[in-house]
């Protein structure tokens, strides 16, 4: 009985340490990617901005006139109590896959070529109905030329995924040039790991 | 009698591409996951959600009582929405030969969870995500945030 009654005011000061009223109300906290890593977000209002960098730190903020609170640690427990059915429902992240080609054509290589099935099996697996094609090239050359290249080349691609039995209509194809690459280079720089297609299945 | 078959033809096809979303540049994303009530308010018009239906911009999202949903988006960002949730995407744009990306949503409330995309990497001062009481700016992260009453 004393046992249940000291519980409880526990909880009662606990609810009333976390300012209860204002901290449960706006809570946004930062947890780990998938790889573990953690990144790093900025929270800001008119009244001040506070920055989190590291993982299950967690700020509030009362209202818009009041800075966001000092970062404090949240446990899995607190987290899982306000956030479970949104994290219960997160879609696992898009899978992207590279491929690459021969110098100057639109011919795969052939470890690239033998990725395509893996990419049919991943549509599957997902029941995915969004998969991008994008065409990417180095920064060698004309601009103008490698943006054609790499857009012919995300086209063969869709070719060769429309024939293994993926339908057309859930095929988004386009070209990012040189501006999206996967090694930073400077510019008129041959770098074959960017010449490249991505497909991503979402 | 002709003009009418027109006008429903074309109505129809309008209607087919908004679903099928064959106006690639205005598709965003698509659904992935729905549990129960959830609804996408598009120009006005309140849409039952379903997996593998596309996403616009400025498309409002919204979920009931003890609906859930989960998306992605073409940059990669996938959010998820817990019950009694809204968000609104006010500006997207994924267009990294263009040099034109950016990426503005806003809460109004609920609960949701965040993983940032390509554009949080290429140009993170192109996304913004805000809430009633403060905006978030990111640099290649995943957050929870909860907004509103209770």
């Amino acid at each position: 009985m004393g046992k249940k009654r000291f519980v409880f005011i526990l909880v009662l000061l606990f609810a009333g340490f976390c300012g209860c009223s204002n901290r449960s109300k706006n809570i946004i906290v930062l947890v780990p990617d998938p790889d573990g890593s953690t990144g790093r977000i900025i929270v800001s209002n008119q009244a001040g901005s506070v920055e989190i960098d590291t993982a299950y730190q967690a700020t509030s903020v009362p209202d818009k006139n009041s800075i966001p609170a000092r970062p404090t640690a949240m446990n899995q427990e607190e987290i899982d109590a306000i956030f479970s059915e949104a994290i219960a429902i997160q879609p696992t992240a898009p899978v992207h896959f590279l491929l690459y080609f021969e110098n100057v054509t639109t011919k795969l290589e052939a470890g690239s070529l033998s990725i395509l099935p893996e990419i049919v099996d991943t549509v599957i697996a997902r029941n995915s109905a969004d998969i991008g094609i994008i065409g990417h090239a180095d920064t060698a050359g004309d601009r103008n030329y490698n943006l054609k290249l790499s857009a012919r080349r995300a086209e063969a691609v869709g070719r060769l995924l429309i024939e293994r039995g993926i339908k057309p209509e859930y095929l988004e194809i386009s070209s990012h040039g040189e501006e999206n690459p996967l090694i930073r280079t400077d510019d008129n720089v041959s770098e074959p790991r960017n010449r490249r297609v991505e497909v991503v299945v979402r | 009698m002709k003009i009418v078959c027109h006008m429903i033809l074309s109505a129809l096809l309008i209607l087919g591409s908004i679903t099928l979303c064959m106006a690639e540049s205005e598709c965003i994303g698509i659904v992935k996951s729905v549990t129960r009530n959830v609804f996408f308010i598009r120009d006005g018009e309140m849409i039952q959600a379903a997996v593998n239906m596309k996403i616009m911009a400025r498309d409002a999202i919204k979920t009931g009582p003890d609906g859930s949903v989960g998306f992605i988006l073409k940059d990669d960002t996938v959010i998820s929405m817990g019950p009694e949730s809204q968000i609104v995407i006010d500006e997207f744009s994924f267009d990294p030969a263009g040099k034109n990306m950016s990426f503005i949503a806003r809460m109004l409330h609920g609960t949701i969870s965040y993983f940032s995309g390509q554009i949080a990497k290429l140009s993170p001062e192109s996304v913004r995500f805000e809430t009633p009481v403060a905006t978030i700016g990111m640099r290649g992260t995943h957050f929870l945030v909860k907004s509103g009453k209770i």
